[in-house]
């Protein structure tokens, strides 16, 4: 089956980066394919390719862009809800006239819609909240 | 056949109470992350319910609990065993 997840949840606030982590590669384990990896409200703050942190913890930015480069599925980044926190790709920062981009690579700033194309291409979409 | 997720303890939040508002028999509900506290065998739901139910075990593990603690009717499954509820019910509506 293909299935698609919705992450609102920021990193080291709440748990839901890491449940999803965890069942996304359930998912893939068992022999279903992702199609795409929302990352909505706080969850942006995932695709920021400024987090650093300490070596001896998870950089789940970077697993996650690992994970859907090797599994061949999209990270999309609602672009409202990235923008207004300060998650920019060059585009956006041309566009706001900021000093500098911040999208980690692999992720890609897109519309809601992809959100509700998630819900209707894939078989099951999977939300992990705040 | 819908399969509720709960990731908020029932000693914080009124997030499962509200899903078994909405919960219909033959539906399943899973206990994960803080929700886990609600299968404990001292935090029993008010509510009559007739759905199935199920708690994570990573999520037990992290907070220290002891499967013994849970109440009977609940099922401890792993992340393995969440996908594949994913399989069974139509559809997934978290409650958060």
């Amino acid at each position: 089956m293909k299935y698609s997840i919705a992450i609102y949840g920021g990193p080291y606030s709440h748990q839901a980066t890491h449940s999803a982590w965890h069942f996304t590669r359930a998912v893939l384990k068992r022999g279903h394919t992702i199609e795409r990896v929302f990352f909505y409200h706080d969850g942006v703050y995932n695709a920021s390719a400024l987090t650093a942190p300490p070596q001896d913890e998870q950089n789940l930015p970077l697993k996650w862009q690992q994970l859907a480069e090797d599994n061949d599925f999209e990270l999309t980044v609602c672009i409202a809800a990235a923008v207004r926190r300060g998650i920019l790709d060059e585009n956006e920062a041309q566009r706001y006239s900021k000093p500098a981009a911040n999208l980690e690579q692999g992720y890609q700033l897109s519309g809601l819609g992809q959100l509700v194309d998630a819900g209707l291409t894939s078989d099951r979409l999977i939300s992990f909240g705040p | 056949m819908i399969l509720h997720t709960v990731n908020k303890s029932v000693f914080s939040s009124q997030a499962l109470h509200e899903c078994l508002l909405a919960a219909a028999r033959n539906d399943a509900v899973l206990l994960l992350e803080d929700g886990v506290y609600g299968s404990l065998k001292t935090a029993h739901p008010a509510e009559p319910h007739e759905v199935s139910w199920f708690v994570l075990k990573e999520d037990l593990q992290a907070r220290g609990i002891d499967e013994s603690q849970c109440r009977d009717e609940v099922t401890v499954i792993d992340y393995a065993g969440f996908v594949e509820l994913t399989e069974q019910y139509l559809s997934v509506c978290s409650w958060f």
